[in-house]
């Protein structure tokens, strides 16, 4: 069988007909990731409690985690329960049906949790330990010096490699047709089932994560180089 | 005014201060000379609790706080009764010259942001950068990076500004405008405890010097007799290798 690109082109409408779903399991999980990773980078940078000690154990053991891993686990993890309490509840037999964009959802977001703690934790220690006693020095506390001067400082070290964080969310999304979620990948996929013109429908769904990925590239790119023009990273000494 | 008593400060096996009492009473100047390794630094940093003491007591106004077992709360206090000027300036990164003045004063103190700006306005005013009020640090030379950490310690109208080496940072023809500010400010009658190795601004300004060795005070006194008859041997020893190294280069540093 040979390449014919004219094949592509339905491949890459079915692909994108199913666009939303990967844009919504990277960037949603993203945001999840960046709401509950700073809190985690902050407790396990400052030892706060023993939580920050309970953290310094599991984030490493999560970190070793595959994502597919966490994709399987959590289809098994969540969907096995109801199977068994929809026998007796019709609310689980409801929930079974869901879609499986949530389990997607739920999956993913531990695995960018994890990867976003990592990043923050480095950012914060970017930041240098005179930027605290310069804080307290004024008297602020260790809340209003992490709020006012410290992650203000560490966002800007963060974001590239947040961006890159994200594009890997992107492409690493595309790993839940394991368990048969209709995303990019798996729709170019579907569609060439009837002509079995598989590579064809690759190379479609590789032209969209490309533009997604690109375009967040450019725009994680754009937002460097303002904040490069407002705040510098390094007065002075 | 401020007054430490037996400060005892280890780290790991090196024992830093060895029962360390300061009084400084209200606007008095007060230099602590001595060899790198003597425990000045270290002694500013307990005062504003930036290093936790082993022992001691801390008496600033009306608080008295026992440095081993201050609460959070007193450690607050203190800080806010306090002000301090860094060797490396350490001004905010992520905030403009006037913004880093009046942080201190609207995030701890909770004064108005319009009041706070204009008294962050008349401290960079006085310290000679009107017109630097919305440059970044990054803009700034040292100097006037310096400048700004002194215009952000005043406006806090503390009880008394810790200077650790203030000008040790700095490149040599940038000395003098942070000196003469620090002379200013010390004009305005604002207590000061001064860590440096600048002998002009000790012999010059300071009220009593006090020279410190090996952790612990060695002699303290008026400037005019710890520079021309020392009591101790060691002090005599540090001063003659200052100032034979100072008589060179004292007139660049001309005020």
């Amino acid at each position: 069988m040979t390449f014919d690109a004219s094949y592509i082109w339905p491949s890459l409408i079915a692909a994108l007909q199913c666009l939303h779903v990967t844009l919504i399991l990277s960037f949603v999980s993203f945001c999840v990731g960046l709401l509950l990773g700073t809190p985690v980078a902050v407790s396990r940078k400052f030892h706060a409690t023993w939580t920050s000690y309970a953290l310094g154990v599991l984030i490493p053991i999560l970190k070793g985690v595959p994502l597919v891993l966490y994709v399987l686990m959590f289809n098994f993890a969540i969907l096995k329960p109801l199977d068994a309490l929809s026998e007796y509840y019709a609310w689980a037999d409801g929930l079974r049906r869901m879609d499986k964009i949530y389990i997607g959802l739920v999956a993913m977001s531990v695995s960018a949790t994890v990867m976003i703690s990592e990043t923050m934790r480095s950012a914060l220690s970017s930041v240098s330990e005179g930027q605290y006693e310069a804080c307290f020095s004024v008297g602020l506390t260790k809340w209003q010096a992490l709020r006012r001067v410290v992650l203000p400082q560490a966002m800007v070290f963060a974001a590239p490699v947040l961006c890159n964080n994200i594009i890997s969310l992107i492409k690493g999304s595309s790993i839940v047709f394991v368990v048969g979620i209709m995303d990019v990948l798996n729709s170019a996929k579907t569609s060439a089932q009837i002509n079995y013109r598989f590579l064809e429908a690759y190379i479609a769904s590789a032209l969209v994560y490309w533009v997604i990925c690109a375009t967040v590239g450019r725009i994680g790119w754009f937002l460097e180089k303002r904040q490069a023009r407002g705040v510098a990273k390094a007065g002075g000494a | 005014m401020i007054s430490v008593k037996n400060v005892h400060k280890t780290f790991g096996k090196n024992e830093v201060l060895k029962g360390v009492d300061i009084d400084v009473k209200r606007g008095e100047v007060v230099v602590i000379l001595g060899p790198s390794g003597s425990g000045k630094t270290t002694l500013l940093r307990c005062i504003n609790f930036l290093e936790k003491a082993d022992e001691g007591e801390l008496n600033i106004g009306d608080i008295s706080v026992h440095f081993r077992h201050a609460t959070r709360q007193e450690i607050l206090r203190v800080r806010r009764r306090t002000a301090m000027v860094f060797q490396s300036y350490n001004l905010f990164n992520n905030k403009n010259a006037i913004e880093n003045v009046m942080e201190g004063l609207v995030t701890a103190r909770k004064i108005p942001k319009g009041e706070a700006y204009e008294t962050a306005k008349k401290e960079l005013d006085k310290v000679g950068l009107s017109d630097k009020y919305n440059a970044w640090p990054s803009q700034l030379s040292g100097g006037q990076q310096q400048r700004v950490a002194i215009a952000r310690a005043v406006a806090l109208n503390p009880d008394v500004i810790l200077f650790d080496e203030p000008t040790s940072a700095l490149d040599p023809e940038l000395v003098g405008e942070v000196l003469s500010v620090m002379k200013s400010v010390a004009r305005e009658g604002i207590t000061m405890l001064v860590v440096t190795h600048e002998m002009s601004f000790a012999r010059d300004i300071a009220d009593r010097v006090i020279f410190m060795d090996e952790g612990a005070i060695v002699e303290e006194g008026l400037p005019r007799d710890i520079f021309t008859r020392p009591k101790e041997r060691r002090t005599k020893q540090f001063l003659d290798r200052i100032l034979l190294k100072d008589e060179y280069v004292k007139d660049d540093y001309a005020i």
